[in-house]
């Protein structure tokens, strides 16, 4: 069973938000990337990887420098479910690596792939091990989550002829697509198990979204989405969704699927933020939680002017607070080189502007 | 022009349009119905680029549009007689856009040209092999973001160093202009096929009167 949550914890706060109740103040997520982890480890990236103990000592000093954020640290092995299928990924010292070549060259080859078994196949058997020992180790890490069905799907046949297959050999894709999720499905309900049988969240990323115009997702993402969380809803209390790219066309369609939270860019339409909160507080049962959205790399890591950063910051808590169902967060994961102090400012800015019930503050989110 | 072939593929509408090609190849000049389908493709490039079409429109377009040239290549007479030239050409590293480029390939083979296409994402010492191996007439580098201009440069200085300075080398694509082409010292380049083929033919028949 996922374990109970504190009271005035960072994670009792996200739930808060979740339910649409108001917590004391804006709940924070920070999602550190794992170049940005191992630059905080003092560590070249392949060694931090490799190096689980490290992941663990490291994550476990980030959690603690931001008590008061809710922080999506665990564990890591990169694409682990590609390299399951067999995938070999690239090899740099100090880069995140990448799939380095596809499996499935022809769409006839998609019917005699094999799922595997995530405990007898390298990347996943690798992580299991991984969260076994960080389980072990006393580290209680922040959930679950891996790639969806998409993602992979892209990585084990290419993304180009993924999208371009939807046209020319629909059949061939639903085919992969079903593979992708009942491979999801086991290695995260085998994550589960390892948890005491429940997660309290469970993220997926699928940024392929993105990509596909409303008839597509209709016909390809939503079917998919939506039969993933079904069948790891026993496996996890909250599902979360995550995508880093454009995603304005979906924000009505996210809690259809059965999500309860999204962490998304470029989710305004016509680049009005207020919409965005205006489109997800009124999906009635279907109503999720944004989390997000300081964007990452063109703010946070980039933005020469800390005055600009912080007002963005505070753009963000003013639209998307009030009423509650709002984690602040970066847009995107947190990028190699953003400096501490600007994760500082999200905490501080939160304190100064995102209190819920207090009267000693300059702006209070819920009467606006 | 045809409005309703435009939109069609505008709409990206798959049997709308091969309906209408099928039906207007047997009144119209096939020439007319390319360029009614190119109008339709630049609008969908239109659109995707003010992120109102996605990926996927941006794809499905291109890929009917290659289709139906098939359709319609029979239709185009090829000049007979000896080739007119070779040419190598490729998307500069970094831009994955190949409908341009597609399209310039097509017409170049329509036009009597050998056309050896590298695909996109080509990486300028993958030119430099292509041109040493083939030694063709022209060169041909087309990008369609504007941050092409960075490998396209990179690509051609490359060539002029370690092939040969004399190479005609062509650029192409949406964001080309004077300024565009001068800075990344090419010969000549255009942000429309057609007058690309024009200006590769000038070119050609420079180059040979020079012989």
């Amino acid at each position: 069973m996922a374990k109970k949550t504190q009271k005035g914890s960072p994670m009792d706060r996200v739930l808060k938000a979740i339910a649409y109740s108001k917590p004391d103040k804006v709940p924070i997520i920070f999602f550190p990337e794992w170049d940005f982890l191992a630059d905080f480890a003092g560590v070249k990236v392949k060694k931090f990887l490799n190096d689980v103990a490290l992941q663990i000592e490291t994550n476990e000093r980030f959690r603690n420098r931001f008590p008061e954020v809710y922080c999506a640290v665990s564990v890591y092995q990169p694409y682990a479910q590609a390299q399951a299928y067999g995938c070999p990924l690239s090899d740099p010292e100090d880069e995140i690596p990448m799939v380095a070549k596809n499996v499935i060259n022809t769409p006839g080859e998609v019917d005699s792939l094999k799922v595997p078994d995530p405990w007898d196949a390298p990347g996943t058997r690798d992580w299991l091990e991984k969260i076994q020992y960080q389980i072990d180790s006393g580290f209680e890490a922040a959930g679950m989550g891996d790639f969806g069905p998409f993602e992979v799907a892209g990585q084990l046949y290419k993304y180009d002829r993924l999208i371009r297959d939807m046209r020319k050999h629909p059949q061939i894709v639903h085919t992969l697509l079903e593979k992708c999720n009942e491979f999801i499905v086991k290695f995260l309900s085998e994550w589960a198990k390892l948890l005491g049988g429940k997660a309290t969240v469970t993220l997926i990323a699928d940024h392929i979204s993105g990509f596909m115009n409303k008839r597509l997702i209709e016909e390809f993402f939503a079917p998919y989405h939506t039969k993933l969380v079904e069948q790891l809803k026993p496996y996890s209390s909250i599902m979360f969704y995550h995508s880093e790219n454009r995603s304005y066309h979906i924000i009505d369609q996210i809690g259809k699927w059965g999500y309860n939270m999204f962490h998304g860019m470029e989710w305004a339409p016509g680049g009005d933020l207020r919409k965005t909160k205006e489109i997800v507080s009124g999906l009635g049962p279907h109503r999720y939680a944004l989390v997000g959205q300081v964007p990452g790399r063109d703010i946070l890591l980039r933005e020469p002017s800390d005055e600009i950063v912080r007002q963005k910051i505070i753009e963000n808590i003013q639209i998307y607070a009030p009423g509650s169902g709002y984690i602040l967060s970066t847009g995107g994961g947190i990028n190699r080189g953003t400096p501490i102090r600007r994760l500082d400012m999200m905490v501080e800015l939160v304190n100064q502007y995102g209190r819920y019930k207090t009267k000693k503050v300059l702006y209070k989110p819920d009467e606006v | 022009m045809s409005e309703e072939l435009v939109n069609a593929m505008l709409e990206v509408d798959e049997e709308k349009i091969f309906t209408l090609v099928e039906n207007q190849l047997k009144t119209r000049d096939p020439m007319a119905i390319l360029e009614d389908l190119k109008e339709g493709l630049a609008k969908v490039g239109t659109l995707f680029e003010k992120e109102e079409y996605f990926l996927s429109d941006l794809v499905f377009a291109a890929e009917i549009f290659k289709e139906v040239m098939k359709k319609l290549e029979p239709f185009f007479p090829k000049k007979e007689g000896e080739v007119k030239g070779t040419i190598v050409m490729g998307t500069v590293e970094g831009d994955f856009h190949d409908i341009g480029k597609n399209i310039m390939a097509d017409l170049l083979r329509f036009n009597g040209y050998i056309v050896e296409d590298l695909g996109v994402d080509v990486a300028p010492e993958t030119f430099l092999e292509a041109v040493q191996k083939t030694q063709p007439d022209v060169l041909g580098l087309t990008g369609l973001l504007t941050a092409a201009f960075a490998p396209m440069k990179k690509t051609i200085d490359l060539i002029r160093k370690n092939y040969s300075n004399k190479l005609i080398i062509a650029v192409g694509g949406a964001p080309i202009n004077e300024k565009w082409i001068r800075d990344v010292g090419a010969d000549f380049g255009a942000n429309n096929a057609s007058v690309g083929i024009k200006l590769i033919n000038e070119a050609i028949k420079k180059k040979n009167q020079r012989k």
